[in-house]
């Protein structure tokens, strides 16, 4: 699951799915037989996909392994995870790291995504954010958009676009359930 | 500038201070968040300080025209670490009661209780100890904290710097305590949570 998790919109192969895991091909099969038996992975023609159109509360905890595994080598970002959720003012919102430092193991510097319910917080939200991640030593450059902004973005799938990038290179610091939620929504 | 004599004659002072007990150690450790949320709060001062000293718009909308805060932005960088360092003491069950210089006490209880036993890296004890120094230089204390200021003071930086240092040297110094500052608090708040 943290494969499929890790890459929304990716189909694999049963195949696929061993070679990537370096996994023996019978204990793939049935592995993977549990996941389809509850909908959590779905067929779409010869290959499976994450179903993130329901299953939310299960990708969410998922999501919360990877980000506890990314966390784990990197306290300083676990640290400042820890304030951001503590002093940013607005309760509704993600935060997601995307771009290089998803797979590195100690990233020098971070892409940090969060997402808003309202556009006209936007302002204020960048400056919050900003005066949070400022007293850490880790280079963050942070980009934060609206709901309605999402959406927009995750209706041009073949566009390239900051969520479209996301989708299959992301780690979900905060917000995990509300995330599958608006791209469930998003993509049409 | 932490050579081996030093760090023994902070250690003796430890026991002397353990012994007249100005340093308690086993004690309840209630005071924690105080010290890191003091030390969060001087470091925003540093960094609200620094934006006014250095952004036009903010001066503009403020009416502070031409306002220079950077020996208060080390100031309150030096403040952040001290405090780093009470609450890293705090959490170990370790208070400090003393009239005497509690600044000078706390850096000593940090080389004995942190650095000695290999829980703190030299480059933070370092960046404390300068981060004290420099604030007193800057503000014109240098005889506030006797203790740090025999074991810690470097004549030849001393000469470099005056009290006609000039502007742009003190704002370079601004910059590099709240670099400074983020790092202890970081690497302290990694050992205590």
């Amino acid at each position: 699951m943290k494969l499929f998790v890790g890459n929304i919109t990716r189909r694999f192969s049963l195949r696929g799915v061993g070679k990537e895991l370096d996994m023996h091909q019978a204990l793939t099969y049935r592995s993977s037989k549990g996941l389809i038996e509850k909908e959590l992975i779905v067929q779409d023609e010869d290959k499976y996909v994450l179903n993130y159109r329901r299953n939310h509360q299960e990708l969410a905890y998922f999501e919360s392994l990877r980000s506890k595994e990314f966390l784990q080598k990197n306290k300083s970002i676990a640290l400042m995870l820890d304030e951001i959720i503590h002093k940013f003012p607005y309760g509704y919102f993600c935060l997601v790291i995307f771009g290089s430092g998803v797979t590195k193991n100690k990233p020098r510097d971070l892409d940090l995504l969060m997402i808003i319910e309202n556009t006209e917080d936007i302002e204020k939200a960048e400056k919050y954010l900003y005066n949070i991640t400022r007293n850490y030593t880790i280079d963050t450059h942070s980009l934060i958009i609206s709901f309605e902004s999402v959406y927009e973005m995750l209706g041009s799938r073949d566009e390239k676009n900051v969520m479209n990038e996301v989708l299959n290179k992301h780690i979900i610091l905060y917000g995990a359930e509300l995330f599958y939620k608006i791209i469930n929504k998003g993509r049409k | 500038m932490l050579d081996e004599k030093k760090l023994k004659e902070a250690q003796s002072r430890v026991k002397q201070y353990l012994d007249e007990g100005m340093i308690k150690t086993k004690q309840k450790k209630e005071f924690v968040d105080f010290f890191l949320s003091n030390a969060d709060k001087s470091l925003n001062s540093a960094n609200v300080l620094y934006d006014l000293s250095t952004d036009k718009k903010m001066q503009e909308n403020t009416g502070y025209l031409d306002f220079d805060g950077f020996l208060w932005v080390v100031n309150a960088c030096y403040y952040s670490m001290f405090y780093m360092a009470r609450a890293l003491l705090e959490s170990e069950g370790i208070k400090i009661k003393s009239d005497m210089s509690v600044h000078a006490i706390t850096f000593d209880a940090v080389i004995n209780f942190f650095y000695l036993n290999g829980k703190l890296q030299k480059r933070l004890i370092e960046d404390f100890a300068e981060a004290k120094e420099e604030a007193s230089e800057l503000l014109g204390k240098q005889k506030a904290d006797a203790l740090i200021e025999d074991y810690f003071w470097e004549k030849g930086k001393r000469s470099t710097f005056t009290y006609n240092t000039k502007e742009v040297v003190i704002k370079a110094k601004a910059k590099t305590s709240i670099e400074r500052a983020k790092m202890f608090t970081e690497e302290i708040k990694k050992i205590i949570k």
